[in-house]
């Protein structure tokens, strides 16, 4: 006769109650707590926090080279060495390396929080944390926000703010064509900045995808994460 | 029995331990949710409450009216799902009374966002477990590849090309700032001459004014100047070159105000501005550098001291206006209206054309297309038109860092033009129309150690140019472009065929400091180099070796014969040389 060991039974059940703990699996909306919410914009299948890479500066004669000149400042680019420029390098006057070493400044990491913010839960939880309302201006597509950007000024309206950084974002799916977005819009907030990417419904993001990847690039901060369309599912349903 | 009173005994136990595992929680959020729902909260509070209820109310209609929309069972769907429209706050970006009311902010209350306290997904780990039982049976896939930490908008900033002959080697800035950028350079060389020419004079070079002494070869300070969109760069040209550069443009003699005393310490002085069109687009004025012939103005940029004749006797610097465009970060194209060859001003009523084309496909490789057409650089010469193709190439082929010797690269430069109309052919040329060309070509090849402390080059190269419109004219008794000399005529039909090869040591303590140790041999199918009598006439008077007559001009000894300077066919000479970029 098969027995079942006492010990497996216990573990069994607590990591069941474990697992069904996800307030957005389990629990109808009205019955969230905050605790609940803010994992779920915190850590959750639409809400995943990541450090970003950092951009090595470009000497000035780099910069002049690629048509620019002086290191570029504004949102991406304030905030990334410690607050400090990363010169001057009075120790490199004497020693170190004779040259071709990337720098980077004194960098600290960067950790950012992508938050799918067009998706249902994500909003609800919002809500229910009495938290910001949505950063999102449109309801045209999915909108995925970074918070966590290095303090900058923003300059202008949210759009125009956002409009270089159109071209430097996109969402990759397996076997289909890259998304750009339609609209970033750029937010200044009290000590960091929100980006948030607009992508268009002709993304077709499905069930059958299983992964979407974002890649952003704002300023010298390079971001990569992947959503999982799989896991991203409210009420038995996707919700993106 | 035995085994369902075991079972049971494990199910009871589990409930139990389960229960005062969760008890706890569930009880916080009953106690939080009846804190949310009393009626002794403040009326706002309560107002709130009662919005927030309305919401999720809301949004739990749309959810069942979403699913009750579609037919698709409870899983993955591979229909497209559109957002939940988002709430009518949701539309307001900014609360009035924040701190920067001049730019769009959000409420600060949003500080509670646990941005810090959320475990960070970095993106070489694997995405979190999902925790539902609706789990697919895949598993989740693997995280996204982080991105390289490079800059793919900047142009060429995707990569370090500080490699690369003409370029600087610094990463870092001294005394950098928001609107001002400082630049300051200095050269300065000691040449050993195995001729030791009597008046220390060296010829056929702009790298190299004179031999025996230590010179100043050039001090530049200045920078960039930069506002927003506006540009501008400035760099002052003191010590030799500021002698040995105008001397070879005769364009200033044309017309008036001394242009070549006007420019000659400045090595570069442009306006320009900037545009963020694709990847940048900059309109510029001024004078700046051709980068014809690959190696740059200023030695501490490139891999050797002494640039073979493809590079020394083509142009340092234009003046005029060009156009930078970056279609994408590998590219630029640089369409230039320039006066001409080399020249502060126009030597006749032609402008010249042009431009360079920059790729870096790759982040070991480089290439350079050059073009220079139309334009009228004969003094006194309005029909004869020069043409001009220069090609690079660089190639970065050994990189490791683990190794003494851990970085290779090379170097190829070809280089064709000619000159065309006011009696001179390009090619198959005949004794009424000679053929007036240059061909050269040139190669150089690097290898670093320990760390960049240590550098070695090894490179030369070759040139035919008959005619001699391109070769360098030797200060003869003080000879300019302008002045010529008969004891070096420049002139349709005059051959000049040359080879040249160096051999270059450098130890670079630190990104800003160059020591270098070159060897340099020339040689020529004419007599073109300063041997020991040097090229500077004995003055009558005193019998010290200056200049006599007019520049140029024919010089005769005390006894009445004509002097003659002393040009051999070959030279053999090391440079050291200093030099500092801050």
């Amino acid at each position: 006769m098969y027995r079942i060991p006492q010990s497996g039974l216990i573990l069994f059940s607590v990591a069941a109650l474990m697992a069904a703990d996800a307030s957005w699996q389990t629990k109808p909306i009205a019955n969230w707590t905050v605790d609940d919410a803010h994992q779920i914009l915190s850590d959750s299948p639409w809400a995943k926090a990541t450090i970003a890479a950092v951009a090595p500066m470009q000497s000035e004669a780099q910069r002049r080279e690629g048509g620019n000149m002086g290191q570029p400042r504004g949102v991406g680019y304030d905030g990334i060495n410690n607050g400090k420029a990363a010169m001057p390098n009075l120790q490199s006057l004497y020693g170190g390396p004779g040259g071709n070493v990337h720098r980077t400044g004194q960098t600290k990491d960067i950790k950012v929080q992508l938050v799918w913010e067009s998706a249902m839960p994500v909003r609800a939880a919002e809500l229910k944390a009495h938290d910001i309302e949505p950063p999102t201006l449109s309801e045209d597509g999915y909108s995925i926000a970074v918070y966590g950007v290095p303090f900058a000024e923003v300059k202008g309206d949210p759009k125009t703010a956002g409009e270089p950084m159109k071209k430097m974002a996109v969402l990759r799916r397996e076997g289909k064509k890259d998304v750009k977005p339609s609209s970033v819009e750029v937010f200044q907030r009290d000590n960091d900045v929100v980006v948030v990417y607009l992508f268009p419904f002709s993304a077709e993001i499905t069930g059958k995808d299983s992964r979407v990847d974002f890649f952003a690039q704002i300023g010298r901060l390079l971001i990569s994460q992947v959503f999982t369309p799989q896991q991203m599912l409210f009420q038995g349903k996707l919700a993106l | 029995m035995h085994v369902m009173r075991i079972k049971n005994r494990g199910l009871i136990s589990a409930a139990v331990f389960a229960g005062l595992l969760v008890g706890p929680s569930l009880g916080v959020q009953n106690k939080l949710f009846a804190q949310e729902a009393s009626p002794a909260a403040s009326p706002d509070v309560t107002k709130e409450l009662d919005a927030m209820k309305k919401r999720i109310e809301q949004l739990e209609a749309e959810a069942k009216a979403r699913e009750a929309s579609t037919s698709k069972p409870a899983v993955p769907t591979p229909a497209v799902v559109t957002p939940v429209a988002p709430a009518p706050a949701a539309l307001t970006p900014a609360a009035p009374g924040v701190l920067r009311p001049d730019f769009p902010t959000l409420n600060p209350s949003s500080l509670s966002r646990p941005t810090e306290a959320a475990p960070v997904d970095i993106a070489t780990t694997t995405p979190l477990p999902d925790p539902t039982a609706q789990a697919p049976a895949t598993p989740p896939p693997a995280a996204a590849p982080a991105p390289p930490p490079v800059d793919l908008q900047t142009p060429f900033a995707y990569a370090d090309f500080t490699w690369m002959n003409a370029v600087p080697r610094n990463q870092d800035e001294v005394l950098d700032s928001k609107y001002f950028s400082p630049e300051i350079r200095t050269d300065v060389n000691y040449i050993y001459d195995y001729w030791h020419p009597a008046d220390h004079t060296l010829a056929g070079t702009t790298e190299g004014e004179r031999t025996g002494e230590f010179v100043i070869q050039q001090a530049n300070v200045g920078g960039d100047f930069h506002a927003g969109a506006m540009q501008m760069r400035f760099l002052t040209q003191i010590g030799a070159t500021s002698t040995a550069v105008p001397r070879n443009d005769a364009s200033y003699s044309v017309g008036q105000w001394q242009l070549n005393d006007a420019y000659r310490y400045i090595t570069e002085a442009y306006a320009g501005y900037h545009m963020d069109k694709a990847h940048g687009l900059n309109f510029q004025a001024g004078i700046f550098m051709s980068f014809i012939g690959l190696f740059s103005f200023y030695s501490f940029d490139n891999w050797g001291y002494q640039p073979s004749y493809v590079s020394s006797n083509t142009p340092w610097f234009f003046s005029g206006f060009r156009i930078q465009y970056f279609p994408t970060n590998k590219l630029k194209i640089e369409p230039w209206y320039i006066n001409g060859w080399q020249s502060y001003a126009k030597y006749n009523g032609h402008p010249g054309f042009g431009g360079q084309i920059l790729w870096r496909p790759t982040a070991n490789t480089d290439f350079v297309w050059n073009h220079y057409f139309l334009g009228t650089d004969t003094l006194g010469n309005p029909l004869r038109r020069r043409y001009h193709a220069d090609y690079s190439q660089e190639w970065k082929y050994y990189d490791n860092p683990k190794k003494l010797m851990h970085r290779m690269g090379v170097t190829f430069t070809e280089d064709f033009g000619c000159e065309s109309g006011g009696g001179v052919v390009c090619i198959h040329g005949n004794a009424n129309t000679p053929a007036q060309n240059f061909t050269g070509v040139m190669a150089y090849n690097r290898l670093w150690f320990d760390h960049d402390k240590f550098g070695f080059t090894v490179g030369g190269g070759v040139v035919d140019n008959p005619g001699r419109y391109l070769v360098l004219l030797p200060p003869i008794n003080g000879a300019t472009a302008t002045s010529g000399t008969p004891y070096f005529p420049e002139a349709p039909g005059l051959p000049f065929r040359a080879y040249d090869f160096q051999v270059t040591f450098d130890y670079m303590p630190s990104q800003f400091v160059t020591w270098r140790a070159e060897f340099t041999q020339r040689g020529a199918d004419v007599p073109y180099f300063v041997g020991p009598g040097g090229i500077t006439p004995p003055n009558p008077a005193t019998g010290s070796l200056t200049n006599v007559g007019t520049p140029g001009s024919i010089a005769y000894l005390p006894s009445g014969a004509i002097w003659q300077p002393d040009l051999r066919k070959e030279e053999r000479r090391w440079i050291f040389a200093l030099m500092v970029k801050l």
